[in-house]
């Protein structure tokens, strides 16, 4: 028995919402979590912006770290989790490994924005 | 004991004759040693004076490559010089002073010479006319009270050929003694004569030439209703270096608030202090003496390939003129430079090169309000960071 639709399947809504139910009955937890870190990042990175749109950059300094910061752990984070699916992984390299890997340019991003917060 | 004796013979003697600067006195007719017989006298007084006849061959200007006079006095004639005019040239250009006592048929040669200071004198055999202001209803002596640099209060006789030059005044070349309004010269009707003109050259070395002889004559500078004397007297003082010279010495720059002087570098938007030492030459005291600059007139200009910055110079205590300024917010190399080029002053030209350099990047300002978001997102991120780690390592 198929289930009933509430909602047309071709239009933009319905692609989002059979989007939302496949994501969050597949995926598994902890790319979930991975996801959610991943749009945080997204929000604050967007949060900037719209403030330097509204006032400036004046310090410069500042400005970048604050983007690199979010924008940088965002990036770094897609990258994991590209690693941890075969299908899209760089190399075949172990997920612990990956993970590492991970960990070490997470730090040398925080060294970074820390040195250039001023 | 020979250093001593040395130093005791240096000490008599340098009041003396021997310490004196010479001066050459160049004339074509014998009479004007009886005529300018006071003039003479003063210039005695100050200077070792030697007088030769324009034709003769018994001076040199240049022995060996030393110039043996150190100032020239030319009495105009109408024959040419056995000296070049390269050579008088030369003796200008090498920082000595000329004086031309010109006369109204005097020859091309002296024209000619005339020339290449920015003068020019009227036409051959004219001479200034003046029809009420003038001794005794003669009107080819003829009287002025217009002068500049040179100031007497009297007025000054003169009777003679007329010089003229550009119509503004440069920095260089001026009138000391111009002609008052109702003079004129012919044949063609020429105001703004200048009787006494002056060109002093980039190398301080002065020039000054009037059509007139007879205007430092003994009968006008004994006539006592007159400026004449009072004017010799300041033509040789001006004229020969010993007024209106100026000195610039002891330049310091440093940060306002700290006290090395002549940092190595200075940052943008730095607070900077700037001070200089300005003399001037006072000849009674034979001593230098603060000096004084009547309109504020001291510009300091702040260079690189355009000046940033054109201000005067506040006067400090003594002889310092000083001035502290916001360096702006280029950075580079920069020049403090002076340009005081007044009229009948020595120029001075002060430069002196800095650096500034942009901020270190340590150097921003810190914790600022307005950079708050920016510092909540870099610590959201790694608090976030945190926490997903947690997260993510005690999930099964």
């Amino acid at each position: 028995m198929s289930e009933t639709k509430f909602v047309d399947e071709n239009s933009l809504i319905g692609i989002a919402a059979s989007f939302w139910q496949q994501y969050s009955t597949k995926t598994p937890q902890k790319l979930k979590i991975m996801d959610a870190f991943s749009l945080y990042c997204f929000v604050l990175l967007i949060i900037q912006l719209f403030y330097c749109g509204l006032v400036g950059d004046f310090p410069r300094n500042s400005f970048l770290s604050g983007i690199f910061a979010s924008g940088g752990a965002l990036t770094i984070n897609i990258c994991l989790r590209k690693q941890l699916n075969s299908e899209t992984r760089y190399m075949s390299i172990s997920n612990e490994r990956a993970f590492w890997e991970y960990l070490a340019a997470m730090i040398v991003l925080f060294l970074t924005v820390i040195n250039f917060l001023g | 004991m020979i250093n001593f004796l040395i130093l005791i013979l240096g000490v008599v003697l340098a009041g003396t004759p021997y310490n004196q600067k010479k001066v050459l006195v160049l004339s074509d007719n014998p009479a004007v040693y009886v005529s300018h017989s006071q003039f003479f006298n003063l210039l005695s007084k100050q200077y070792r004076v030697d007088y030769k006849n324009i034709q003769s061959n018994t001076f040199n200007l240049q022995l060996f490559g030393e110039w043996q006079y150190d100032h020239l006095i030319l009495f105009s004639s109408t024959v040419d010089l056995k000296v070049s005019m390269q050579e008088l040239l030369d003796f200008y250009d090498s920082g000595r002073n000329i004086l031309l006592l010109g006369s109204t048929d005097q020859s091309k040669y002296f024209r000619k010479f005339l020339n290449s200071f920015g003068l020019d004198m009227h036409e051959y055999g004219s001479s200034v006319v003046d029809y009420f202001n003038n001794i005794k209803g003669n009107q080819n002596v003829v009287t002025t009270s217009n002068m500049n640099i040179v100031k007497v209060d009297k007025p000054i006789a003169y009777q003679g050929a007329g010089l003229s030059m550009t119509p503004y005044e440069t920095f260089q070349v001026f009138g000391l003694v111009r002609g008052s309004e109702t003079a004129f010269s012919g044949p063609n009707l020429s105001h703004n004569i200048i009787y006494v003109g002056a060109t002093q050259g980039r190398n301080n070395a002065r020039f000054v030439a009037t059509g007139s002889w007879e205007m430092l004559s003994d009968e006008f500078l004994n006539n006592s209703n007159l400026g004449n004397q009072m004017l010799a007297e300041e033509i040789i003082r001006w004229g020969f270096g010993q007024s209106k010279i100026l000195k610039a010495e002891n330049l310091t720059h440093r940060r306002l608030d700290s006290d090395d002087i002549k940092p190595y570098n200075y940052r943008l938007r730095e607070d900077c202090y700037f001070s200089i030492d300005i003399y001037e030459w006072d000849y009674q005291n034979d001593q230098w003496i603060p000096y004084i600059s009547t309109d504020n007139d001291v510009l300091l200009e702040f260079v690189m390939l355009d000046p940033y910055y054109r201000v005067p110079l506040k006067k400090g205590k003594g002889p310092k003129y000083e001035l502290s300024f916001k360096i702006p917010d280029v950075y580079g190399v920069f020049q403090f430079k002076i340009n005081y080029l007044k009229p009948g002053y020595t120029f001075l030209k002060v430069a002196e090169k800095i650096t500034v350099r942009p901020f270190r990047h340590d150097e921003y300002g810190r914790y600022l309000v307005q950079a708050l978001p920016y510092y909540f997102s870099s610590f959201g991120t790694m608090a976030g960071f945190i926490v997903f780690l947690i997260a993510f390592l005690l999930n099964k």
